[in-house]
């Protein structure tokens, strides 16, 4: 909004535009219109050798990030400037490399808990904050969604969260494919001065 | 008893610390102070000690009956606040001439400074002084000195007004001083034109007003805050604006959300009568990077080692070539190369990094990838204009040990700046001829806008401009703009030049009306050289700009080791016809004109003194001065006034020259590097006196790489 509204006051500042402005222009359309969402086909989707993650933070650009580890069912996925995002079960649980990040202390192993609600610890960085309570609620509905190329039956999850001592609460959404009992893909809020994190994700095992 | 002790400070510290990160969730973005109504940092009505740090550039809208308000605002510095206002005054119209005025509001334009006196402390206040509207028609004229405190979520504001912030409801405290301060001598600007410093009103009048208020950052709630002040302005006929304004109350309420760290929206209720609302828009562009990241990364060669152990170990031939071509790919123009025993040497020119540093480190990267292992050293040299502009010699194995860890500090101690001799290039053994001639072109929207006259508020036209850049020989090329009419906004555009000088410049309206078809801007060949290593020289011919075309050069001294240049120019111009062609005017107005232009770089602060003295375009001589600093990301902003040896009368209304500017890189907003600028200058007034031609490629800013300080400064950028 603001790089929009900082485009508009110098065009129609300018007596002249630079001629820059040309060069950028595609650029212009994706700050006032947002990024195109990239559709990861199935032609694209065997183009990549190991799993990876389509990562996209509201209307911004995506990125792809590659499946490096394994450890202990946490997956780490890298991606250009070495961020690195962390995930359990297709939960983002730390985030590395972003201009904010996020780190859950002992998480949940399942999206969708036994109990109504949980609580678990979070540390949040830039601005440093460390082992805050965040509460959240869940609900679940069957959807379709389309992936792939293809529609899926997906269990949504709706994780309602609030972190009182900072006021910071949202929704989450995390979409479970009950037949391969993976998640397809998250929109997730993890800091507060974010756009919400959408990841997708594209295993090849 | 010690161990005790440490862990009491160390927890109070700790505690301290965690609570100020968390306070940064509770009342985000609490560190951007918020703006007044008025338009600078401050209260609601009333101004506070607060400042935004240096490289912030702002605007801010607000509407509160009669007025509606505009306001740019520029930080140079911590201590400084510039900012320029522009208020429609709903309760009068233009001119004292219904018929002249029509429905037209008055406009009225000022300039306000804040200077910071004192720095908030853990006990202190941070205090301030603060002029607003000095060197206009004083409608808002007013000065303050002003302190605020934050204390816990509430930053307290306590000020003492002036002017047509005074409510004078006390004795001012500076009669005591000096009579001087008894009375505000508006009536000395009798003899002017407007547009001076009314030095004589500072501070002064037989009374003062004490105003305050609060700032509440409410908890939890985005940021939001709540503002409540004792307002002292007089609204009464002898107070701001033209017309008294109803005041039922001296308490106002503001609420502040900002959006995001850099937009704020407010909504108040002003003089218990009147809604406001405005939003305002602020962002802090003094940091190298100060928004998007570059996504542009680094060129990786494929198959480097083959081409470092194999294909360019066996010949230079087949280094310079692989080098050319992804040198190349990544914009950087490979000129000349030459490998002299174990050093490889390349010249090159480029126009996409506005850091050299960033193009150097680039360029290394890739050489690195293609040279055999015997290459132990890169000596890299810019051209530009067929000049050598610089030439940096790194070592191979510093480069590769710093790359990791990015040390570029480290780095610099293995480096070599200098300035090598401007034809070394010719003596290289590889020298790809381009093929010359060679026109670039581009395609851009272009918008000329007159804003504020009494005709109307707003008249513009859009067009269709094309850029152009033919390079006949390396040092000879010619620009061109030309544009095609698309939308014509100027027919109801009437006032004339009431100048009683050569109209120079004030004929605007009838260049703006004459060539909305289609016009020509710029046709203008230079050729360039650079006889030795510190003189550069520029001769030029043709159209220039808008209003002038003809013939001249420029001289430029510059020591690359030193932050001082010295240039002369001298113009034979005449002056082009409305229609903005290739005919002159009927009345073949010509001059000649040119000055010695003298610039000074404060190697710290990066502050620019730039003193111009000289012959202007209507023959009125004098001098101009331009103060401007550059901050890393290559935001520039400054100011400037120019005084000549006309009259006040012979100059008209503004009785001098001023105006301030700001340019910004445009690459800041996006995540590819470009050199492309958007800039904005504003002069209060058009008028003829101390107007200097406008030509293209001025050798101060073509040769701005030519200067050790200036790639120093950017060094860190060198391992982007």
């Amino acid at each position: 909004m603001i790089r929009f509204l900082i485009i508009l006051f110098f065009i129609s500042s300018c007596g002249n535009l630079p001629i820059a402005y040309i060069q950028n222009f595609s650029s212009v359309n994706n700050v006032v219109f947002g990024f195109k969402d990239y559709e990861v086909t199935n032609e694209i989707f065997e183009s990549y050798e190991y799993s990876f993650i389509k990562v996209r933070f509201g209307r911004g650009p995506h990125s792809i990030l590659i499946l490096a580890y394994v450890k202990d069912d946490i997956f780490e996925w890298v991606g250009e400037d070495d961020v690195r995002v962390f995930t359990q079960n297709g939960r983002v649980i730390k985030t590395l490399g972003l201009d904010h990040n996020l780190e859950i202390q002992n998480s949940r192993e399942d999206i969708l808990p036994s109990m109504i609600d949980s609580y678990e610890l979070i540390n949040l960085y830039n601005p440093d904050v460390y082992s805050v309570t965040m509460k959240s609620l869940y609900k679940s509905n069957e959807i379709e969604i389309e992936k792939l190329e293809s529609k899926i039956d997906v269990l949504r999850v709706e994780e309602r969260f609030e972190v009182s001592s900072i006021g910071w609460k949202d929704t989450n959404y995390y979409f479970i494919n009950p037949s391969s009992n993976t998640t397809e893909k998250v929109f997730q809020n993890i800091h507060p001065r974010l756009p919400v994190m959408k990841v997708e994700y594209y295993y090849k095992f | 008893m010690r161990f005790r002790l440490f862990l009491i400070v160390f927890t109070v510290n700790f505690s301290s610390s965690l609570d100020a990160q968390v306070s940064d969730y509770i009342y985000p973005f609490n560190d951007q102070p918020s703006f007044s109504n008025y338009g600078t940092a401050g209260l609601i009505m009333m101004p506070s000690a607060r400042m935004h740090k240096a490289g912030t550039v702002g605007f801010t809208w607000s509407h509160l009956e009669p007025y509606l308000r505009g306001s740019i605002m520029g930080y140079p510095f911590d201590w400084f606040e510039a900012s320029y206002q522009y208020t429609d005054v709903n309760n009068k119209l233009y001119s004292d001439s219904p018929e002249f005025s029509g429905k037209q509001s008055y406009k009225d334009k000022s300039f306000d400074a804040k200077f910071r006196l004192l720095k908030e402390s853990t006990y202190m206040p941070q205090l301030a002084i603060g002029f607003r509207d000095f060197g206009g028609s004083s409608l808002f004229a007013a000065e303050y000195i002003v302190a605020s405190k934050l204390i816990g979520n509430v930053d307290f504001t306590l000020g003492m007004g002036f002017g047509t912030i005074s409510n004078a409801a006390i004795s001012n405290p500076f009669k005591k001083l000096s009579p001087r301060f008894a009375e505000r001598r508006l009536d000395t600007r009798g003899d002017t034109q407007g547009g001076e410093i009314n030095y004589a009103t500072f501070l002064a009048g037989d009374k003062a007003g004490i105003f305050g208020g609060v700032e509440i950052f409410l908890p939890k709630l985005g940021g939001t805050r709540l503002k409540i002040e004792y307002d002292t302005t007089n609204y009464g006929p002898d107070g701001e604006g033209y017309l008294p304004v109803a005041q039922d109350s001296e308490f106002n309420y503001s609420f502040v959300y900002p959006v995001t760290k850099n937009f704020q929206v407010k909504l108040g209720y002003i003089r218990n009568n009147t809604l406001s609302f405005g939003f305002s828009l602020a962002g802090n562009y003094a940091g190298k990077d100060p928004y998007i990241p570059k996504r542009d990364k680094p060129k990786v060669v494929p198959n480097s080692e083959v081409f470092k152990s194999v294909v360019n170990a066996k010949e230079a031939e087949f280094l310079y070539k692989s080098s050319l071509k992804y040198l190349n790919e990544s914009r950087l123009l490979l000129q000349t190369a030459q490998v002299d025993g174990s050093n490889y040497t390349v010249t090159f020119a480029q126009s996409k990094y506005l850091s050299q540093p960033v193009a150097i480190g680039r360029m290394v990267r890739i050489l690195d990838q293609l040279s055999p292992e015997l290459i132990d050293e890169f000596t890299l040299i810019n051209i530009n204009a067929d000049a050598a502009l610089y030439a940096v010699d790194i070592p191979r194995d510093d480069f590769n040990n710093y790359k990791t860890l990015k040390k570029t500090d480290a780095l610099f101690e293995s480096v070599k700046i200098y300035k090598p001799e401007p034809d070394i290039h010719y003596t290289h053994d590889y020298k790809p001829q381009p093929k010359l001639p060679q026109t670039i072109w581009k395609i851009a929207p272009a918008i000329r806008s007159q804003i504020g006259g009494p005709d109307g508020f707003y008249f513009g036209d859009l067009s269709l401009s094309i850029h152009t850049e033919t390079v006949i020989t390396r040092r000879f090329n010619i620009l061109g703009v030309g544009s095609i009419g698309i939308l014509n906004g100027f027919d109801d555009l009437k006032l004339a030049s009431d100048s009683i000088i050569p109209h120079v410049r004030t004929d605007i309206v009838k260049y703006l009306k004459a060539s909305t078809d289609y016009h020509i801007t710029r046709l203008q060949a230079n050729y360039f050289s650079n006889p030795a290593t510190s003189i550069y020289t520029k001769l030029s011919a043709g159209i220039f700009e808008p209003m002038f075309m003809g013939y001249g050069g420029e001289v430029l001294y510059k020591p690359f080791d030193r932050n001082y240049g010295i240039g002369l120019e001298l113009w034979k111009v005449h002056q082009r016809e409305y229609r903005q062609l290739f005919g002159l005017k009927e009345d073949r107005y010509n001059t000649l004109t040119g000055h010695v232009n003298l610039y000074y770089r404060e190697p710290i602060s990066r502050v620019l003194l730039h003193i111009k003295g000289g012959r202007y375009l209507a023959e009125d001589s004098g001098f101009t001065f331009t103060v401007s600093r550059a901050f890393k990301s290559g935001l520039n902003m400054g100011v400037f006034f120019s005084l000549t040896d006309i009259s006040k009368e012979e100059f008209g209304e503004g009785s001098f020259d001023k105006g301030f500017f700001f340019n910004l890189p445009i690459q800041v907003f996006f995540d590819e590097y470009s050199r492309g600028q958007a800039g904005f200058g504003l002069r209060p007034l058009t008028r003829d006196g101390a107007q200097s031609l406008v030509h293209a490629q001025g050798l101060w800013s073509t040769t701005y790489q030519a200067n050790q300080d200036q790639i120093q400064y950017e060094w860190d950028t060198f391992y982007d």
